[in-house]
């Protein structure tokens, strides 16, 4: 990393004509010479199919040019990851950034951006140039940015519509494949048959077979009630009126891929009817 | 920003929609599983899983189930989500493009 050996005589000039490169003694002015051998490989993962990701670099050639790059790219779907590798000419890397096409208050699209040999699929990974989640006004960044892995961020804050059940059945949804969820919020509405029973709404978590975790409504709910059912963190289990039941939810819950959050409704009766399931969860990529 | 439509399991008979107001897809999975009960056989999964599935190179080769079909409720002419038929368009283009 030796910079004041840049810029020497004009014994090689650059194509701007401004600043002269001693090519043939110039110690490398950053860590990342690649050969012709040598290729960028990128790994990808979205929310959405069809982002944008576009890579651009500076690089400085042989001849003491120093030329513009841009790769494109587009996401694959749903979660899964996809490589693409770029081929190389004999340069140093100047500088990278990698930008995708999606605001910036969305961390839906990681990126990872390393050397490699090819072939692609069973490469030989050199160096991590850059990783973390990319967006139009955050860009990935190298030398200068700060390598991030999926998971040691915020992660992607989504409001999602759930499915509503059949009546007399209980909701149930599942952590997509490739997700992480921490689950923030929770809520429904339960509607009550005429049939006398006291309903009890639950929440609870299973693996995609077991449950590991319960929070109850300390309420029980009767004949022709309807209720909007709330869990959240940070509250006390209370009824505030007739028509909002609020419940503690347990945090630090994460849950994987293909975990359930379910609602386990006691003395659910076949007329009862659950609508409009609306949660919020924290969601990271894990391709 | 995709159109999302509301559609209904054939199999567990759950309405949702296809996708969020954020962009995002929605895949639904069957809450309680619709099985097959056969003598002798272990239960058999009929329900629907919108999850994607990947094939032995490790590409997405589809949805994990398709259990009974769904049913479009806000556009007749819509046989499965359009996230879905694209999902499988760029399947078959990807495999006539590796076959080519």
């Amino acid at each position: 990393m030796g910079s004041t050996n840049l810029i020497t005589d004009a014994s090689t000039q650059s194509y701007g004509k401004l600043i002269g490169l001693d090519t043939k003694h110039s110690t490398p002015p950053v860590n990342a010479y690649v050969s012709v051998d040598d290729q960028l490989l990128i790994f990808m993962s979205a929310t959405q199919a069809n982002i944008a990701v576009t890579v651009n670099a500076r690089l400085l050639l042989p001849d003491g040019t120093i030329v513009p790059n841009t790769w494109n790219f587009n996401t694959n779907a749903f979660r899964s990851g996809v490589s693409f590798a770029a081929a190389l000419p004999e340069c140093f890397i100047l500088s990278m950034v990698v930008t995708a096409n999606v605001n910036s208050g969305g961390r839906s699209v990681y990126v990872t951006v390393t050397l490699a040999r090819p072939p692609i699929g069973n490469s030989v990974q050199n160096q991590v140039l850059m990783q973390g989640y990319a967006s139009l006004q955050i860009p990935l960044s190298w030398p200068n940015g700060v390598n991030q892995t999926n998971l040691d961020c915020v992660g992607n804050i989504r409001s999602i519509t759930g499915s509503t059940p059949a009546a007399g059945a209980n909701i149930s949804e599942t952590v997509p494949n490739n997700a992480r969820w921490l689950l923030r919020a929770f809520t429904f509405s339960i509607t009550n048959s005429a049939t006398v029973a006291n309903r009890v709404p639950l929440l609870q978590f299973t693996d995609g077979t077991n449950v590991f975790a319960v929070c109850g409504a300390n309420s029980a709910l009767t004949a022709n009630q309807t209720i909007l059912a709330s869990y959240t963190w940070g509250v006390p289990n209370q009824l505030p009126n007739a028509t909002v039941l609020v419940t503690a939810l347990s945090e630090f819950l994460f849950l994987s891929a293909g975990f359930k959050i379910q609602t386990a409704v006691a003395n659910l009766q076949a007329g009862d009817q659950l609508t409009a399931p609306q949660y919020l969860v924290e969601e990271w990529l894990c391709p | 920003m995709p159109v999302s439509h509301r559609f209904k399991c054939n199999a567990c008979r759950a309405e949702y929609f296809d996708t969020m107001p954020d962009g995002t897809t929605y895949a639904h999975v069957c809450g309680n599983p619709p099985v097959r009960r056969k003598k002798g056989k272990p239960a058999e999964f009929i329900g629907r899983d919108e999850n994607t599935k990947v094939d032995k190179r490790g590409l997405v080769a589809g949805i994990k189930s398709q259990g009974t079909g769904v049913t479009c409720l806000t556009d007749g002419r819509l046989e499965e989500p359009a996230w879905i038929s694209a999902l499988y368009k760029h399947i078959a283009a990807r495999e006539e493009k590796s076959n080519a």
